[in-house]
């Protein structure tokens, strides 16, 4: 198992897949902006490293549009912490874009399968 | 939540962030310094996404508020509606109320709107203005058109006019396949049709070539309704030929759909033809409206005007004698257009009106603000335990006013209901003559004012419960206990009440006093029988009847042929009714020394047959002139009683010598009483009557060809029989000789100006009196039996200690009485001080008639104790025991 600070150089996530995979991870259940970091890490085999700097910013836009709410609680280690659960419209959100993530990814997964020739 | 508040978060969330980190990092075997190190590594550039995150969360602060805000006025809404549905008893009173003050205003501002407000129907409208020649030597608003002469010299030298166009107005006939027919017509040059900016509908108009009479080609252009009404809207009319006065006439256009003359409306278009080269003269029948330059005002043109009047005696100098311009001030004036169609007078009295709906409306805020007085007194309590749990002065005001709000937007979109609906029953009942009258309704503008207004009174009376709300508190506290309520919280009831008062009898004044001139008016003799009698007008065009003999033969066979139908008794014919406009004639009685410097005033003379005045029902003294006299072979005249009294003050004036031009003397055979034909409210009327056919050396006047005939019937006329008839004996007659302008004489009595107006204008101060006076006496009885309700410990105390049902009785119409005193008081002061602006409507009663001024307060008065009369019977009913019981 490779040591967190041994990951690779970080992969830029475009804005939003950065949105959809927070909304993937909320869609488990309540969790805090810690959690949702450590989650996506595991679930990518810490393939994906999600920075501090765009999750929280991307977290309180999410607020903003409605599609997280946030409530205060306390994380393990007994601090106070915000916890971010998914609205209707944010699982409304993630089903759109999963549709349209997958739309492309298929796409890009012919272009790079296709014969050079 | 303050901006720390937020940032406080954010670090917290920070923190908790960094620490899991840490915490997991040395879980893995990382000494403690070195996982703080790389976990703030990890963390990065931390101000900028804090910044990032605070300006969103900013953001979302912002939008929560404003969310907030917009449901906690919905919920203060929701919260008024559902009290105002609670008590539907006090919504609809109040609504009611507001709804007549509301409706009241709105259809005064409509009518304002249109007629005053508005500007005319043509393209830039201001602009247009319109000439006439004053003479306030006849009359303060006597006025003349301008002759041929000045018209030219205007249209030559008046360098600020764009456009100047002259035009004639005339009943004309015309015979088309449908038979002949009286229409009303008008004769213009060109140049008017330019300066009004007017339009064909189809075809052409008058061009400045159809106006030359050798061109043998007479044209004419149909107004648009006359051709809808009469040709059936069939385009196929261009280029057919009517008859206008017998002229064949080529039917060339169709005018603009709504096109009319600014003060009347038209049938018929056709060329004017003013001939430049003959001789100046001093006839002023011409009207003319011009157009002014871009740029320039009214002064600039009137200056022009006065510079070239004044020229006149040098320019026309067999026309305009230095003399005449002097005597009758003569000059020449241009007027707003919109100035002369509407005249100072209707302006006054519309002003008048709109006073007189804005006092309703006063009147009827004031019931409202007594009745939100109440309610909130009666609300103390909840009021009272809503500020205790915490509701601020701000929410207690938000639900006051969306309260007040709710109340006048109701009120005003039943008032715009109402308006509609008064101003078309007003609109059936306007009388003849009053311009731009007719298309009012309510329509975006005074919807738009009615709105305004609602909002602007649900923004005053929100303010209501608001006023003394610091004693609130203390109302909790008491526990709103106690016998008697503060005098100081019945004085503002009491004060709006008491003005109420006052404002209903300054209307009510206004209303009476117009209703004593209209009773004053109905009492005046106008010198003729109103009633029984039909008239029409005749329009005999062929050449034959310029003969004057021929003209008088013709009337007097249908005279006999009329007088032998059932039911009529007699019948004449005259140059014009009683109250219509008449020519006149330098009239001269024989002994009469002539004034050297001064021509002969112009007196009202007719040429009339011997039955005109049986059939008018007017009264001779003497004889009337015989059918010889109509021959022309005897110069006989009747004159009436001012006109004797003049000529020969105090001597007999039958067997004298009269006559109007020419210099043969008729001699006067009869004299009328006094006879009222310019007006029933001015003086009795100087005129003198001559035979159809003049004598030899006679006056030069013509022909009758324009007669109208008068018929007195036995009884009421049955004009549907009547009219059928004349119309057969005239056929059999001469069947191209129209019939006009039926009506019977009573109508044509009601619809002159001055009776018409003031019934109209009576009517309205009356309608507006009539709500204030019921809003006021709705206003005593509301505040004097909460009173009495408020009182009913106190009234019940004072029984139980001895005091008799007299006293209390007495103590409850001590009150009322108080109230309804200085009301009226005040009211009457008022009175004094406005009823002057009626001055110019009123006829035989001034302003401070006392005998409507003391009606009206005891009118008041007798109400104000009806009004009393319940609730002061419950007091004196009142069963102490229970009263003190309910404490």
């Amino acid at each position: 198992m490779r040591h967190i600070s041994e990951l690779p150089e970080r992969v830029d996530l475009l804005q939003g897949t950065l949105d959809m995979l927070i909304l993937k991870a909320l869609n488990v259940g309540p969790m805090h902006g810690y959690g949702v970091a450590r989650w996506l890490e595991r679930v990518t085999d810490q393939t994906l490293r999600v920075e501090e700097g765009s999750l929280y910013p991307a977290l309180t836009r999410m607020a903003e549009r409605g599609w997280v709410d946030r409530v205060w609680g306390v994380s393990e280690n007994n601090r106070r912490a915000r916890f971010y659960s998914l609205t209707e419209l944010g699982k409304r959100q993630l089903g759109r874009e999963t549709a349209i993530w997958s739309v492309f990814s298929d796409a890009v997964a012919r272009v790079l399968a296709s014969d050079p020739g | 939540m303050s901006k720390e508040d937020v940032d406080a978060d954010i670090d917290d969330e920070f923190q908790a962030h960094l620490e899991l980190l840490i915490e997991e990092l040395m879980a893995r075997g990382m000494p403690g310094d070195q996982a703080l190190e790389a976990a703030e590594r990890r963390m990065g550039n931390v101000n900028r996404w804090k910044a990032e995150m605070r300006e969103a969360e900013m953001r979302i602060r912002q939008v929560k508020r404003r969310r907030e805000r917009v449901g906690y006025f919905l919920r203060e809404a929701d919260h008024a509606a559902r009290s105002l549905v609670r008590r539907p008893g006090f919504t609809a009173v109040a609504v009611l109320t507001l709804a007549l003050g509301i409706g009241a205003t709105t259809a005064g501002f409509s009518v304002l709107d249109r007629v005053v407000l508005r500007p005319l129907p043509y393209t830039d409208a201001d602009r247009l203005v319109w000439l006439d020649s004053p003479v306030p030597a006849q009359g303060p608003d006597a006025a003349w058109g301008l002759s041929v002469a000045g018209y030219f010299q205007f249209k030559d030298e008046v360098g600020t006019l764009e456009e100047l166009g002259g035009f004639a107005p005339a009943t004309v006939s015309l015979t088309g396949d449908l038979g002949a027919y009286q229409v009303r017509g008008v004769s213009v040059q060109a140049d008017l049709l330019d300066a009004l900016s007017a339009r064909p509908a189809f075809g052409r108009l008058i061009e400045d070539e159809d106006d030359d009479p050798d061109a043998g080609h007479r044209v004419l252009v149909l107004g648009y309704d006359f051709w809808l009404r009469e040709f059936g809207g069939e385009p196929g009319v261009l280029g057919s030929v009517v008859r206008i006065e017998g002229e064949p006439s080529e039917i060339v256009g169709i005018m603009e759909r709504g096109f009319e003359l600014p003060d009347r409306e038209v049938d018929v278009w056709m060329p004017l033809y003013l001939d430049r080269t003959q001789p100046p003269t001093n006839a002023h029948w011409l009207s003319a409206v011009g157009r002014l330059g871009p740029g320039v005002t009214l002064t600039e043109t009137q200056v022009e005007l006065d510079r070239i009047t004044s020229r006149f005696p040098e320019l026309f100098p067999g026309a305009y004698f230095p003399g005449f311009m002097e005597e009758y001030e003569f000059r020449t004036r241009a007027r707003s257009l919109k100035d002369h169609v509407i005249g100072p007078e209707l302006r006054r009295s519309l002003w008048i009106v709109v006073g007189a709906v804005s006092l309703v409306l006063l009147i009827a805020c004031a019931n409202v603000a007594n009745l939100l007085l109440v309610r909130t007194e009666s609300r103390r309590r909840e009021l009272a335990v809503r500020s205790a749990l915490g509701a601020g002065r701000a929410q207690l005001a938000l639900f006051a006013m969306a309260e007040s709000l709710m109340l006048t937007i109701a009120g005003a979109a039943l008032g715009c209901l109402l308006a509609e609906g008064a101003l078309r029953g007003l609109l059936s009942m306007v009388p003849a003559g009053l311009p731009r009258l007719v298309e009012v309704s309510v329509g975006g503008t005074s919807m738009v004012f009615a709105a305004l207004l609602s909002l602007l009174l649900g923004l005053v009376f929100g303010t209501v419960p608001l006023s003394g709300s610091s004693a609130r508190y203390r109302a909790l506290r008491e526990g709103a206990r106690g016998l008697t309520a503060g005098r100081t919280k019945h004085r503002l009831r009491k004060v709006v009440v008491t003005s109420q008062v006052a404002l209903a009898v300054v209307l009510l004044a206004g209303a009476g006093l117009l209703l004593r001139s209209f009773q004053q008016l109905r009492e005046v003799d106008p010198g003729f029988e109103p009633r029984n009698a039909v008239a029409f007008q005749l329009s005999m065009r062929r050449p034959h009847y310029r003969d004057p003999a021929a003209a008088a033969d013709f009337l007097r066979e249908l005279a006999q042929r009329i007088e032998a139908l059932p039911e009529v008794r007699s019948v004449g014919s005259g140059e014009a009714l009683p109250l219509a406009e008449a020519g006149c004639a330098p009239v001269m009685g024989e002994e009469q020394a002539p004034d050297p410097g001064r021509s002969p005033p112009c007196t009202e003379k007719q040429q009339v047959s011997p039955g005109f005045f049986a059939a008018l029902g007017v009264e001779i003294e003497g004889q009337t002139p015989s059918w010889q006299a109509q021959d022309g072979g005897v110069g006989e005249a009747v004159v009436t009683a001012a006109l004797a009294d003049r000529l020969w003050p105090g001597a007999d004036p039958i067997g004298r010598g009269i006559r109007g031009s020419g210099s043969a003397w008729y001699r006067v055979v009869g004299v009328t009483g006094d006879l009222r034909t310019q007006g029933i409210d001015a003086a009795p009327t100087e005129a003198a009557f001559f035979p159809l056919v003049p004598i030899e050396d006679g006056p030069l006047w013509g022909s009758l060809t324009t007669p109208v005939v008068v018929v007195r019937t036995v009884s009421e006329p049955r004009m549907g029989a009547l009219v059928p008839a004349i119309r057969r004996i005239l056929l059999e007659m001469d069947p191209t000789v129209p019939l006009g302008n039926v009506e019977t004489l009573e109508r044509h009595l009601a619809d002159t100006p001055p009776v018409a107006r003031r019934s109209f204008m009576m009517t309205l101060l009356g309608l507006a009196g009539g709500m204030a006076l019921m809003l006021s006496i709705v206003g005593i009885y509301g505040v004097v039996s909460y009173v009495v309700g408020q009182r009913t410990g106190e009234l019940g105390l004072r029984l139980a200690l001895g005091a008799n049902v007299a006293q209390v009785a007495e103590l409850v119409l001590k009150d009322s009485l108080g109230m309804a005193g200085s009301g009226i008081g005040i009211g009457l002061i008022g009175a004094l001080a406005l009823t002057r602006t009626l001055e110019s409507l009123l006829f035989g009663v001034s302003p401070l008639d006392p005998l409507t001024l003391s009606t009206v307060g005891a009118l008041l008065l007798a109400l104000t104790l009806a009004a009393t009369w319940v609730p002061a019977r419950r007091a004196m009913r009142i069963d102490p025991a229970e009263a003190l019981q309910a404490e």
